[in-house]
């Protein structure tokens, strides 16, 4: 195109020649200050014209009567410029917004403002500057409309990515990773409980932000509605880097990065009182939990030494052991918390012609060590991209080809007896789990006994010594990844063209788990082996083209078919009861379990599109998919390909209304409207058989009681089946989700004020799920088409910038603003909640609430029309008072009293994020912050709740003050008893276990620095008298600040993970800050 | 030459859809068959696990929360601190029962199923005694349950709920057709029963174990009409358990397949011998307090990873036999005091107290053992003997012996309350049921 205008241009100069009068000279630059080569200026009104030097330099001969001067550069903004008495004039050019390409679905280019719906893009350098492990939480603020939540600061902890609300009840809601054009993976597997055993990734985490182009976010269903049902949760679309863009010649890259990470946020803990209860002291050779102990500053060490303190047994000062001398001592538990470290290195190669043969080869590593100990994280990525334009340039060939391998050593955490930081906060400040030792993570005297048993302030009991946790719990993963695509094109004519696609991604998950002899979780060790085998082919053949109907409208169309299947096979294999310490592997086991089970689904679809241009302000694009899919076939049926198949259209309309009035101060208007119709299967497969199953301790599904592991199959010999406690749907129809979006974009005043909002509702309607069903039925879930649920929200883009003087200054201000509500409009008939996740307050889909409410126990509060009555006929208020018990003669008198059932106690969802990012360029220089903001949302602190119990909570430091319970008694009289908070408070109804968890749900909002960035680009004067083309230091930090109510670690975790199951933190690992410092060099 | 190139690959398309939609049936081919999901399963492989997860259950909640009820044990920790002071919530009940219905009662469906069609009569036969024993600890607990209209997810996702009454008239025919099958001789096509966990395929222990069943069923009722009594002793007159050999137990194997006591003591703890219990053994200076009063730790009986848990003993049929004796129409003191002796004997036997100079001792005591037995000491020595059974509770329920002061308020209690998931998902599940509440035979 730009070859092309040259041409043009020389041609137009050299007629204009003959006919010079008067010479008007200038230079053509772009916003920065970059000269333009090969702009064109031309007389306006003739064929006058010349074009720009290598320094954007031009003159030109003006014909007499000559008053306007149109000058223009493809991909610019074309100005015309009055010409008056002017021999000199410069100009700055404006990007234009109206040629720019956005990659839309199946990988096609199309001008933005021809598109009725919303995109939005985020360039790989902003990825790669981000500093994040995980790709997902380099998106964080950054796309409006997309809610982004880390589950903790665990090196290799997923992250769970949700655009523009929920669209099923308990299925996946994540959005759909697609690479140059075909799926990848992103499933976080599970090893052992969602509550329990490590933070597990998900599987984006293997990108590397370096070797990634661009992603574009498709938000709505009439964007995403050719990748079926999977699409209905928005696309991330990746793509790669593959070679040269323009021009051609070799270029080496490297950078590498130091980053530091550190805790950012703790729970308060108490450190005045120690282990105990009722006042009374409990040595540490005693079992007892609790640290209801007496105060510290009244105990003194007796001198007799122990392993679990080298100064002896805590005794009061009138014992007379006591050794005054000697005074209690308190440790610091977050001791066992380090300073992180982490390396990045990239190297990459880029060769060829961009117009011919181009090529790009990258190596990246990145290896980090955690802020926990022996907490590691190392993946290699090696990237092979490829363009080529051959025959002619009639037959294109673009791939990309990449290996990556990750290992990595986590830590156990959450509700597990080995969990950190279930034994770390429960340990009384009295207590060193290091015992003394200056380096207690090497040191097995800090977490053994001489007797082999754990050293824990319980007697070896309890819970895991933190020390021991990271030493002898290692879980360990390797990932071996391979994730590559081919895409052809061959140009049958102008107006068609033929595209075959296919991509796969194979990947193999090893991971071993090893509990040694005594770890508390399994005390007589086990070792588990869990290898997950996925694959999947993704292929199109597409035919599509373009053409003018007429000079006033232009026809696009896609007609194609797609094959996709993805396969996953996971074996497991636990062995348990190790004979001898020493040696957690299957050879010392006294048993072995294997449990195999598999994911296989495939579909069939063919797809076509239409897009009509009017003019160039008016466009209508029409998209159909059919689709065929395997999981609603009933094996026990006769196929019938019209049971598993469902059509379902989209349609989107971009109307550009600043074609039509030619404002000035406006570059762009445009309003858009859109609705999209996506169909789908069951979230999974074989849901339509109801089978027996293998009760086993490795799937979780024992034959249990609630609390314990319970019991699994071979029993000895003997083999043991149960029919599944879920029965599958031999009726099911598909699913469907219906969008509607309304959005305006509108660039004003050459750029400075650019605005994207979109509203949008959607409806997702025929929900396949499994229904919970009372038990007396025989089940406790069956698989219905059941259950609704709609959103409706907006987002807004919003750009502005303040300052740009030419050759200086730049400040860009971006905000991303994201709001929305998914309602849970019904579910089966007569059924009111259904469980996602969690604990109690667990994690509920309840009927005319938001998605995943906390659902558990509550205080009783009242509820009649008065305000000062409870009524259990009445629905529960939780704005009503508490009602206070006055029963002199009960244990809780003046204390609040339980609901008697579980109600809704709290919701995690936001009322909305906002991402506001700052950046100053001057010169070289650039800083960048983004603020990202979650207002609202709520978390249940299980953490505190349970602390509460153990007397390790800062609040118990209040043990023994009086207070009275704002409320009102049963008669309806404000409550005037006093009441003791002490230990039967905290481990009664005060208590996390109790039935209360409704007063420890808390607002999980937020405020934080997200990133910042400062960076220098050293002068390309001076580059290239190191003959260099780039070189670039900078700093990144992340977290760096944080405001927020809640009182646990970072709020921006989940115990469950990046499933649906939100707002849970039990124990879970704090989150981190960090800093980074960068070098960037290119030849 | 363009246009015929376009032909021939549109062509070459259409064909390549088209054939991919006509062999749409073999490109998908069994892919939505689990192939590890089992779609017929043996009548051995499904006795298995209706046994295991109904002794496992018992052992559970079961006996957990009946045994804070009883002052068995103490509560002293996270929930458990809780559950002491009887701050219950419907929710704290959904294991049991969901265990029971979706998956005891759902497989002993599939089995009754299997066996009536295969003509399996000894299948049949303990599915049905099984059944039997589910449905009464379900009655025993709960009160009104689902039955009738229940287990049939086609029909209704709402079953109504029988009385507690029409329950007890489901166990004794369940267990008179039980014993029926159980009567007829294996061989040929009623193969005995393989992968017996509880009797190892012994049809005359299984049909000693519904006279058994059937005897406490009646005990259950006898507080609400005297005649059951001499029901009960009928049904042990059929031929019940001769020694502790007939108990009706299920072992726990230890490695990965340990007992429910021990696998909630070692991977939660927070429960404690319970103190009253202990007094109480203190001032009869009961030799088994050395085993039942201990701490739950290794050195206790409860707390073995290898254990034998008894569902129904030799121990609590004596007991059985020697209340039916004092309350038959014409009592009989003698009967009931030998076999409460018998009972203390075996229950001596099962806490590892084998020194019979110390069962002398101790049954030399007044308080113990006085000339003519009395309600008070037999109920006093089954709830010594039957430490930590659910079986305790119904007995206190029935009998008030022990006085037991609640630990908290005003009220032992005296039910479970229905599950959360029940209330939310069954419009007919009663509403408003509170701990305090009688069940239909408490009355």
């Amino acid at each position: 195109m730009k070859k092309l205008s040259l041409i043009l241009a020389m041609v137009i100069s050299t007629i204009s020649f003959a006919l010079a009068q008067k010479t008007v000279t200038g230079t053509i630059t772009d916003a920065k200050s970059e000269p333009l080569v090969g702009a064109s200026v031309l007389v306006k009104g003739t064929t006058t014209g010349t074009i720009t030097d290598i320094d954007g330099k031009y003159s030109l001969s003006v014909p007499a009567g000559a008053t306007t001067l149109s000058y223009s550069f493809a991909g610019f903004q074309t100005q015309d410029i009055a010409l008056g008495a002017l021999n000199a004039i410069d100009v700055s050019m404006t990007e234009s917004i109206l040629q720019e390409l956005v990659v839309t679905a199946l990988g096609v280019s199309k001008q933005s403002k021809a598109l009725g719906y919303a995109t939005q893009q985020v360039g790989g350098d902003n990825l790669k500057s981000a500093n994040t492990m995980n790709i997902v939480d380099a998106l964080s603020g950054k796309v409006a409309g997309a809610q982004i939540t880390s589950s903790s600061g665990a090196l290799g902890a997923s992250s769970r990515i949700v655009i523009r609300g929920q669209t099923s009840l308990d299925g996946n809601n994540q959005a759909l990773f697609v690479i140059d054009g075909l799926r990848m993976d992103n499933s976080e597997f599970g090893t052992e409980g969602s509550t329990t055993g490590v933070a597990q990734s998900n599987r984006a985490i293997d990108l590397n932000a370096a070797d990634i182009e661009s992603i574009t976010v498709l938000k709505g269903a009439a964007a995403s509605a050719l990748y079926g049902i999977d699409g209905a949760r928005g696309v991330i679309l990746v793509t790669t880097k593959k070679g040269n863009k323009k021009g051609k010649g070799l270029t080496v890259e490297y950078s590498t990065t130091y980053t530091t990470t550190e805790v950012n946020k703790l729970p308060a803990l108490q450190n005045k009182f120690g282990k105990g209860t009722g006042g009374d002291t409990r040595g540490f050779n005693l079992g007892t939990s609790t640290s209801w102990g007496p105060k510290l500053d009244t105990m003194f060490f007796n001198g007799i030494a122990s392993e679990f303190d080298a100064n002896g047994a805590l005794v009061g000062k009138s014992n007379p052991a006591a050794k005054l001398s000697s005074p209690a001592k308190t440790y610091d538990p977050f001791r066992v918390f380090q300073q992180g470290a982490g390396w990045q290195h990239n190297i990459a190669i880029t060769g060829g012609d961009a117009d011919k043969v181009s090529y790009r080869l990258s190596i990246g590593n990145t290896k980090e060590e955690g802020i926990i100990p022996n907490n590691t994280y190392n993946r290699t990525n090696v990237t092979l991209g490829t363009t080529a334009n051959l025959l002619d340039n009639t037959f294109h060939v673009r791939s990309s080809i990449q290996y990556v391998k990750s290992t990595s050593r986590r830590i156990q955490q959450g509700s597990n007896l080995s969990g950190l930081m279930l034994g770390l906060l429960r340990t009384p400040p009295s207590f060193d789990n290091a015992n003394g030792s200056s380096d207690p993570i090497n040191d097995p005297k800090a977490y053994t006994l001489a007797d082999g048993r754990q050293r824990t302030y319980r007697n070896g009991g309890g819970y895991d010594n933190p020390y021991w946790v990271v030493n002898n719990t290692p879980y360990t993963d390797e990932v071996n990844r391979l994730l590559g695509n081919v895409d052809l094109t061959y140009d049958l004519t102008k107006w068609l063209s033929i595209n075959a696609k296919v991509g796969t991604d194979v990947y193999q998950d090893n991971r071993i788990q090893k509990f040694e002899i005594n770890s508390r979780t399994v005390p007589a060790g086990r070792v588990i082996d869990d290898r997950y085998t996925f694959r999947n082919l993704d292929a199109y053949l597409t035919l599509l083209g373009s053409t003018n109907i007429s000079p006033d409208l232009t026809l696009g169309y896609t007609l194609g078919g797609n094959i996709y299947s993805s396969l996953l096979d996971n074996l497991t294999v636990q062995g348990d009861g190790l004979d001898n310490t020493g040696f957690v592997n299957f050879n010392n086991t006294t048993s072995k379990t294997v449990t195999p089970s598999s994911r296989n689904q495939k579909s069939l679809a063919v797809l076509g599109s239409v897009d009509l241009g009017y003019r160039n302000f008016l466009y209508l694009g029409l998209t159909g998919r059919n689709d065929w899919v395997s999981n609603l076939i009933v094996p026990t049926k006769p196929f019938n390909s019209n049971d598993i198949g469902f059509f379902y259209p989209s349609a989107n309309l971009s109307f550009v209304f600043s074609e039509l009035t030619k404002m000035n101060w406006m570059d762009l208007g445009k309003v858009r409207l859109s609705v999209g119709q996506v169909g789908g299967g069951a979230p999974n497969p074989y849901q339509t058989s109801t089978y027996y199953s293998v009760p086993s301790l490795l799937t979780g599904v024992t034959i249990n009681d609630g609390w314990t592991d319970g019991i699994g199959f071979p029993y000895g010999s003997t083999y043991g089946l149960s029919l599944d406690d879920t029965k599958g749907s031999l009726n099911l129809k598909p699913s469907k989700t219906t969008d509607f979006e309304v959005g305006l974009e509108t660039k004003l005043l050459r750029g400075k004020v650019r605005l994207d909002a979109s509203y949008y509702t959607r409806y997702s309607s025929d929900q396949i799920l499994s229904v919970p069903i009372s038990n007396a039925t025989g089940f406790g879930g069956i698989i219905l088409n059941s259950g609704a649920l709609s959103t409706k929200g907006f987002d807004v883009v919003l750009g502005l910038t303040p300052i740009s003087m030419s050759n200086s200054l730049t400040w860009d201000v971006n905000f991303n603003f994201t709001k929305w509500k998914t309602k849970i409009e019904s579910l089966a008939d007569g059924v009111k909640t259904q469980f996602l996740g969690g604990f109690s307050p667990g994690s509920y889909n309840i009927v005319g609430e938001e998605y995943g409410q906390l659902y558990g126990g509550a205080f009783m509060r009242t509820n009649d029309a008065t305000n000062t009555k409870f009524d259990p006929a009445l629905p529960y208020n939780p704005k009503g008072q508490l009602v206070i018990n006055n029963d002199a003669k009960d244990g809780d008198y003046g204390r609040p009293q339980v609901h008697p059932v579980d109600v809704k106690v709290g919701n995690p969802n936001p009322d909305f994020l906002l991402g506001i990012t700052n950046t100053l360029s001057f010169k070289g220089f650039s800083i960048s912050a983004l603020i990202d903001i979650r207002s609202g949302g709520e978390m249940w602190n299980g953490t505190l709740g349970a602390l509460h119990n153990f007397g390790m909570s800062a609040d118990t430091e209040n043990r023994g003050t009086e207070t009275v319970f704002e409320g009102v008694t049963p008669d309806g009289k404000p409550n005037t008893i006093k009441s003791k908070l002490d230990q039967s408070w905290y481990t009664g109804l005060g208590n996390g276990f109790g039935a209360v968890g409704a007063q420890f749900v808390q607002n999980s909002g937020f405020a934080r620095l997200r990133q910042l960035n400062v960076s220098y680009r050293f002068d390309s004067k001076w580059l290239k008298a190191a003959r260099m083309s780039d070189l670039t230091v900078s700093f990144t930090g992340r977290n760096l600040w944080l405001k927020t109510d809640y009182t646990g670690v970072d709020p921006e975790t989940s115990l469950t993970g990046a499933r649906n199951s939100q707002g849970s933190d039990y124990f879970n690992m704090p989150g981190t800050k960090s800093m980074a410092f960068s070098l960037g060099v290119k030849f | 030459m363009v246009i015929k190139k376009i032909y021939s690959i549109g062509l070459a398309i259409a064909t390549v859809l088209l054939l991919g939609l006509s062999s749409c049936e073999s490109y998908f081919g069994n892919v939505n068959v689990d192939p590890n999901g089992v779609i017929d399963a043996s009548p051995a492989s499904i006795l298995a696990t209706i046994e295991t997860r109904l002794v496992y259950t018992i052992g559970g909640d079961f006996t957990r929360y009946a045994s804070v009820f009883t002052q068995h044990v103490d509560g002293f920790d996270r929930q458990f601190a809780g559950y002491q002071n009887y701050t219950f919530v419907p929710g704290d009940f959904g294991t049991p029962w969901a265990n029971l219905y979706s998956g005891v009662l759902t497989d002993v469906k599939q089995l009754k199923t299997k066996a009536d069609a295969g003509k399996l009569e000894a299948y049949g036969g303990v599915a049905r005694a099984l059944e039997a024993h589910t449905l009464m600890m379900i009655a025993d607990f709960y009160g009104d349950a689902p039955y009738s209209n229940a287990l049939n997810v086609e029909k209704t996702f709402q079953p109504t709920y029988d009385t507690q009454a029409q329950l007890y008239t489901t166990i004794f025919a369940l267990l008179t057709e039980a014993r029926t099958k159980l009567a007829v001789p294996t061989g040929g096509a009623n193969v005995g029963v393989k992968s017996d966990l509880i009797y190892g395929g012994s049809n005359a222990k299984w049909i000693k174990y519904c006279n058994v069943l059937a005897a406490r069923a009646y005990l259950h009722l006898g507080k609400l009409d005297a005649s059951n009594y001499a029901k009960a002793s009928a049904e042990l007159a059929k031929g019940g358990f001769a020694s502790s050999d007939d108990d009706a137990t299920f072992t726990y194997t230890g490695a990965g397949s340990d007992a429910p006591w021990y696998q909630y003591n070692s991977q939660r703890g927070d429960i404690a011998a319970g103190t009253r219990y202990i007094k109480l053994m203190t001032d009869l200076a009961d030799p088994r307090k050395a085993a039942y009063g201990a701490d739950l730790d290794d050195a206790h009986p409860i707390f073995q990873d290898v254990q034998k848990l008894g569902i129904l003993t030799y121990t609590e049929q004596k007991f059985i036999e020697a209340e039916c004796n004092l309350k038959a129409a014409t009592p009989n003191a003698a009967a009931a005091k030998a076999a409460m002796l018998e009972g203390i004997k075996s229950s001596f036997a099962e806490a590892g107290v084998t020194d019979t100079a110390k069962y002398k001792t101790y049954i030399a005591q007044a308080a113990v053992n006085p000339a003519t037995v009395t309600i008070n000491q037999v109920a006093i020595q089954k709830y010594l003997a039957l430490y930590t059974s659910p079986e305790a509770f119904n007995d206190w329920r029935r009998t008030g012996i022990p006085a037991l002061t609640p630990n908290l308020g005003t009220f032992v209690p005296r039910r479970f309350l229905y599950p959360q998931t029940e209330l939310d998902l069954n419009t007919n599940a009663p509403k408003g049921t509170k701990l305090s509440d009688r069940v239909g035979w408490d009355k």
